[in-house]
Formats: structure tokens, sequence, C-alpha cells
């Protein structure tokens, strides 16, 4: 078993105010896709990210308010959960709630094993 | 990255090993992990997407490190020395992680 | 971890990558080798470095290898099947051993040396192969080291590798008369590399210290392999030892140029000089007197003087007459005239300038000047001097020489 993460962007209910919190029915939405997850002990952590935070570049380390302020392109979120290979790993996110979402999209990686 | 060579290759590694045992001995650091740089992006009709990893926004995450701060700002000082700036497109993104309890709980 | 570890690392994977997969893979060795150090920055950097480094990396490089073959023989089934069939064996064979393999490593390593030295390829590229092969320089610091352009030296590798690819160069050491023909010719190119480190062309201290270095480290796997365990290996040894040996005291704390004369003899390096020594004697056998001999035989002279009026400057005028013989060269003929100033006086020794050959490759280099300007300055033709050193003012090659000279003439004015 690999080690991957999921980073999750897009998928803002309300674009405008990102600060919103999730309603009930998306954190069921979100229950019922990682239930099965957890029960096959996958999961190894994962949490929402502040929406606000901050962006450091390049040699001359110019701060920013961060991150890119378009919905779209905002991690959100990520989690850390165990597949066989990367093909597995696309297969699990299929329902995942975000993907249900206008513009929300996942990116998948796996970690480094060596 | 791909076109340093061996001798830059080293310098950056000593860089980052020395950034990260400073922030493991002052406690700070709680976890880091590399990614490989094949992935995939999916989209919301299950489309893949791009052989990803480039997002729209169009640079890639090559890391993360969990780190453990006061607050945003304390985060943000300890990152400056990130050996990554060492280079014009390099960034670090700060964020901080909003814990939910257990998900089977919610 | 050695602070040039991986730059030896890319070197040892080249060479035994180049055995597996043959000279005309060259290109894709190169992707392989640079794709598997970027891995190890990639993870390293966040797990800091494995307990094995090296096998961690020629396992990956390994692996990556036999991907790229893979992907080769899809994209062009009808290349040589056998080939392919031949070195996934290898690869799989050679992982277990560990111990022979070091063996095998050195073996590959004089098996590049000599295919780097290949009589097809033209000398300036012999010497950037090698730097980029073996020595794990990349295109930007060759570039550095030999005063030209990336597009330059990438053009000279990109005709060697058309070479190996068209005469299909075997991965081997020649042997017998072969053997001798390309020894010298590697003999050469180390030589050649070990002067790019030692004569101070730019004020870029850092390569030149690494490229003397990666010559002494060269000449010394040559030593030690059978084949090529010749006097004129330990006499080329010798004389890169007593070069070197002299680096702290060869510049000013001003950053000119010390020259001999000049030099704090205190600040040279007494244990390098040792090794030297030891490598001298072992020079001193067999019946073929080389160039190097001779000029090991130079600079021991001045490294066994206290000073250097002490020097024995008649055993050096006999050497270098022995020079002009057997490998003449313009350095070569300059330098001895010193010795012969030493000997017979300066008058005799500006006398014998004005029966140097006339080559243009003498009288546009600034040592022509230089030594033109020093015999007045010891014949005690002051107006001479000064000429002679403007001229070679304007034609010094580096700050460190500019300096060098505008002391010569502040001390005339």
């Amino acid at each position: 078993m690999k080690d991957f993460i999921y980073l999750f962007r897009g998928g803002e209910a309300d674009p405008e105010n990102p600060d919103t919190a999730p309603s009930t029915e998306e954190l069921l939405l979100w229950d019922q896709w990682m239930a099965p997850l957890l029960a096959e002990d996958r999961v190894m952590g994962g949490d929402p990210l502040v929406p606000t935070g901050r962006v450091i570049r390049g040699k001359n380390s110019v701060i920013s308010d961060g991150p890119f302020t378009e919905g779209k392109e905002m991690v959100g979120g990520y989690f850390l959960f165990k597949a066989h290979d990367l093909k597995e790993a696309v297969a699990l996110s299929k329902n995942c709630p975000i993907l249900q979402t206008a513009d929300g999209t996942v990116e998948i990686r796996e970690v480094h094993q060596l | 990255m791909a076109r340093l060579s061996p001798a830059e290759l080293q310098e950056d590694m000593a860089r980052w090993m020395t950034w990260t045992e400073a922030l493991a001995q002052n406690g700070n650091l709680e976890d880091g992990q590399p990614l490989l740089a094949e992935g995939r992006v999916v989209g919301p009709t299950f489309e893949r997407l791009k052989d990803g990893p480039y997002p729209d926004a169009g640079e890639i995450v090559s890391g993360y490190l969990m780190i453990r701060a006061a607050h945003l700002d304390h985060a943000t000082e300890l990152a400056k020395a990130c050996p990554i700036l060492h280079y014009e497109t390099g960034s670090v993104e700060i964020r901080e992680i909003i814990k939910l309890p257990n998900p089977s709980n919610a | 971890m050695n602070e040039h570890f991986l730059r030896h690392e890319s070197g040892r994977l080249v060479v035994r990558l180049t055995r597996f997969l043959g000279t005309h893979h060259l290109p894709l060795i190169e992707d392989v080798v640079q794709d598997t150090l970027l891995k190890a920055w990639e993870v390293w950097r966040f797990r800091g470095i494995p307990s094995n480094p090296s096998a961690w990396l020629l396992q990956v490089a390994r692996n990556k290898a036999l991907d790229a073959l893979r992907r080769l023989k899809r994209e062009q089934p009808l290349s040589s099947e056998h080939l392919e069939r031949h070195a996934t064996e290898e690869c799989e064979r050679d992982v277990s051993e560990y111990n022979e393999q070091q063996l095998l490593l050195a073996d590959d390593v004089l098996r590049m040396m000599f295919v780097c030295c290949h009589p097809s390829l033209p000398q300036e590229s012999q010497i950037a192969l090698i730097l980029k092969y073996l020595c794990g320089f990349s295109v930007q610091e060759i570039a550095r080291a030999f005063l030209t352009t990336e597009t330059n030296i990438e053009k000279r590798l990109y005709r060697a590798r058309q070479i190996f690819r068209k005469q299909h160069i075997p991965f081997e050491v020649p042997i017998q008369h072969a053997l001798l023909e390309r020894f010298s010719q590697v003999l050469l190119a180390i030589y050649l590399l070990f002067n790019e480190g030692y004569k101070s062309n730019q004020p870029n201290e850092v390569i030149r210290q690494e490229l003397m270095h990666e010559a002494l480290r060269l000449g010394v796997l040559l030593a030690e392999q059978h084949q090529t365990r010749q006097p004129e290996v330990f006499a080329l040894l010798a004389l890169m030892c007593f070069q070197a040996a002299r680096t702290h005291a060869r510049l000013t704390e001003t950053g000119a140029l010390c020259l001999l004369p000049d030099q704090d003899r205190r600040l040279w390096n007494s244990p390098l000089i040792e090794i030297g020594k030891t490598y001298l004697n072992k020079a001193a056998t067999g019946s073929h007197l080389s160039r190097y001999h001779l000029e090991a035989g130079i600079s021991w002279e001045h490294t066994r003087a206290s000073t250097y009026k002490e020097t024995n400057w008649y055993k050096i005028l006999q050497y270098y007459d022995a020079l002009e013989a057997i490998a003449p060269s313009p350095t070569a003929s300059l330098n001895r005239l010193i010795a012969l100033s030493e000997v017979e006086g300066p008058h005799a020794a500006l006398e014998a300038f004005n029966h140097l050959p006339r080559q243009d490759a003498l009288s546009t280099h600034h040592l022509y000047f230089s030594i033109r300007a020093y015999l007045f300055s010891e014949a005690g033709e002051r107006k001479n001097a000064l000429l002679a050193w403007e001229q070679a003012l304007k034609k010094a090659p580096s700050e460190a020489e500019r300096l060098l000279i505008q002391h010569k003439i502040n001390s005339l004015i």
C-alpha cells in the first residue's frame, strides 16, 4: 500500500463568501464518502484549511496575504490515505462531494515511498 | 530544478536539511512529506482533467510540512527560511489547519 | 557526506550505466542519471540522507534505466533486441554483490576514461567529456572552467555523442598497442585538466581548485589499476602534488598572483609534498623518460630548495633542454629562459629570447612579455623592462595577474 494525498480545490457553495461554514448536507456527503475509506483503514488524516493564509514568493521572500483568491484554485483541504497505486487512488475519489460542485477538483499525488 | 548540477542539488539539499532540523529541534515540525511529481487532477464530471499535477494555478505542490506554531504570523516567520525561496519561482503557502472532530462522528 | 558526494556519484552512475547500456546510449544515460539525482533531491531534503546513499542511487538509476530501455524498445522495435536483453540481465545481476561492485566500479571508471579519450574525438571534447561523465560537472560549470559559452560545450558534447553512436565505440579499455596510444591521450587529458585548474584565468578560485582535485583523483585511479600502473602516471601524480602544494602561497592578501621568487614557502602543503615524493620515487622505474618525469623533476627541484636563489638551476635547465627535445611547447621554451638566466646570466637569456621561433601563440601570450620584462629587470635595463611590463599588462588574462604586473610596474617607476 502506498501513501497518497488528495488536495481539494474549489467547490465552494458560495464563492463570494468562502468563509461560510459547510452545511449539514455537505458534511453528510463527505461523511458518506469517507465512511468506507475509514472502514478499510485507509485514512491517515486530513482536515479543511482556513481559507485565508499567506504566500511567500521568490528570492526576495515577498509575503502576500494568500492564497490565490480565485476559489477554484485555492486548496480548501486535504486528505492523507492509503491505496495500492495511483489508479486506485483516482478511483477512490469518485464519490468525493467536491466533484459534484461546478468547479471542484481533486488533485491526487503520491507521497514518495523511498 | 531539472537543470541544476549535482553540486547545486547537493547544496540545496543541505539547506533543506538545515531548515527542517532546526524546525524539529525547536518542536515546530510535526510532519513533512515530499510528493511525487506525477499525479492526476479529476474534475466535476469525473473526467480526468489532466495527467496532473498541474492545477489551473500553474504551480506544482512539491511537498508539504505540518508545522506547529503559535499563530499564522509565527508560521509565516518560520516559513521565511524555507530553501525553496532560494529560487525566484519558489513559493510557500501557509495555511492554518481547521481541526475537525473525527469525521465519522460529525 | 562529502561536499562533492553527488557530483562524484553522478560520475559513478554514468560509468556504471554505460557498462550496462553501451556508449551509444549516453544521451539516455545522462537523462537517467539527472532524473535519479533529482529524485534524491526530492526525497532526501525531507527525509534526510539514507544509510547507504550510493546503493539507494544505484537502485533508482537502475530501475529508471530499465524503464527507459523498455520505452525505447516500444518506440524503436527494430533496435538490437539482444542488447536490451543483455543489459537487463546485467542490471539484475549487478545488484546483489556489493563488494564485487566496488571492483567493477574502478574498472568502469577506467573504461570511461579511455572511452572519453578515443582518437576519433577532438582534444577539446575529451576533457569536456571527462568533466561531464566522470566528474559530474554541469555544462555551465564546464563552460566556466574553459572560459567559453555553454553553447560551445553543448556542441562539443553533442558531436561526441554522435561519434559514439555512429561508431559504436565499445565501453572497454583497449589492449596492447591501442592501449599505449590511448594511454598517452588519457594522461594528457588529465594533465590539461590539472593545468586548467592551476593557472589563474578567472578569479574563480572554487572552480580551479576543483579541477586540480579532479585531476589528482583521476590520476590516483589510474595508479591503482594494474593496466595503467605505469611510471608515467606516478610522474604525473608527483608533478600535480608538488604544484598543488603551492596553492596557498600563490595569492597575496590583495588577490594578486604571487610567483615562485616571492612565495612564502612555509605556506606550502608539506603532507602533499611528502605524498608527491613517494610518487616521484615510484616513477623512477623503467627506461622511458616521459615529459611528466621531466616536469616533475623541475617541480621537485623548486620544491626541495629552501629559497629561490638556492634552487638547483643547472639541473632545471638540463630538464628543460630534455623537455624541448621530447615535448616542445612555447610555455616550456619561455620558462627555460628563466633557468638559463639563473645559470648563464640575464644577457645570455635575452640573447636566446631573440632566437625564439616566431609563433603567433608566443607573441600574443602575456607570458612572452612578462618573461621578457623579468629578464630586462634582471639585466638592469629598467626602461625596456617597463615597456615589456606594460605590454604584458595589456595581455593579462586575469585580475590576479593584472595586479601582479601593476605591482611590478609600480616598483620600477
